[in-house]
């Protein structure tokens, strides 16, 4: 029997900001430092970054549970300002839950910047769904506007 | 500007013979090479493949003494005899075609195996889910006279 779920989303956000700065939230080191984490109780253990076609990012913590969560992506591709393409593999404690193929497109929406975000995702063995995989990365959207605002 | 379009296209393909065999047909570089491209009268001219979590695969296809179309990828995850995750990008020369997130899955049925592909992809020019989905069927039909032809 099939081992995998396959589960797709996508998110749509509108914010005010320029094309410019949103794709920064996502391509500078520091600017994504501001929102791509777990939030107050989380525990950094290991932040990696290398924002280049081939390069690869990782991002390790523990929550107060005591689970150690680590995100492992590579960039697959980037065209400033309009798209990042990423694969990321997730993983809890010793056990991968999940592959995903994830895209961001950005484009103009008067004076701010709409960013859509599709995810395809590859569910291992029963232990995560597309349905709360969306509302985590929904979450991390609206760190990232709140990143903005600042 | 071509806007960008998203597809699961999914393949399903049943082999007479154990899953190991199907398995062993992916795992070995020489195996593998001999028929994991679509086209009959293309050729593979570059090509390296590392089979093991984090390993990287590159395979460069076409016309023969022609690398047109490249293929870079990595494993994401393997687990022996039942599943293979990798993604990758597929290139016309140096233009970037689309990514993927390739599945395939095995498992015993009817005294043979069932193969399930899923590939989830992002198409970024000309190739579109249509030319993705010819292309799986076609390799699915070469691995079956792969499997065929190492079994006599």
């Amino acid at each position: 029997m099939p081992s995998t779920q396959q589960g797709s989303f996508t998110l749509e956000r509108i914010y005010p900001a320029t094309c410019a700065r949103v794709f920064r939230a996502f391509a500078d080191a520091e600017a994504k430092t501001k929102w791509f984490a777990g939030g107050d109780r989380w525990a950094l253990l290991e932040r990696r970054f290398d924002f280049r076609v081939g390069g690869s990012e990782r991002l390790k913590g523990r929550w107060p549970d005591g689970t150690i969560s680590t995100f492992d992506a590579t960039y697959w591709d980037i065209v400033p300002e309009t798209r990042i393409v990423y694969c990321y593999a997730m993983h809890l404690g010793d056990r991968k839950i999940s592959v995903s193929l994830a895209t961001l497109e950005f484009e103009g929406a008067g004076q701010g910047t709409k960013l859509t975000l599709t995810e395809h995702g590859a569910f291992l063995d029963g232990y995560d769904d597309a349905g709360s995989r969306e509302r985590g990365t929904g979450e991390l959207l609206d760190s990232l506007g709140k990143s903005l605002a600042n | 500007m071509i806007k960008t379009v998203h597809a699961t296209i999914v393949v399903e393909r049943d082999y007479p013979v154990p899953p190991a065999r199907v398995f062993a047909a992916f795992a070995d570089p020489d195996a593998y090479r001999q028929w994991h491209v679509p086209n009959g009268e293309w050729v593979t001219n570059r090509f390296a493949y590392d089979f093991r979590i984090g390993g990287e695969l590159l395979a460069g296809f076409g016309k023969p003494g022609e690398s047109r179309y490249v293929n870079k990828g990595r494993f994401e995850d393997i687990v022996p005899n039942e599943r293979i995750v990798s993604a990758g990008t597929m290139h016309d020369g140096d233009t970037r075609l689309s990514s993927t997130l390739c599945t395939i899955e095995l498992w015993a049925e009817k005294g043979g195996t069932r193969l399930k592909l899923t590939d989830q992809s992002v198409f970024y020019d000309w190739e579109t889910p249509e030319d993705r989905r010819g292309g799986w069927t076609e390799i699915a039909e070469k691995l079956a006279v792969f499997l065929q032809r190492d079994a006599a």
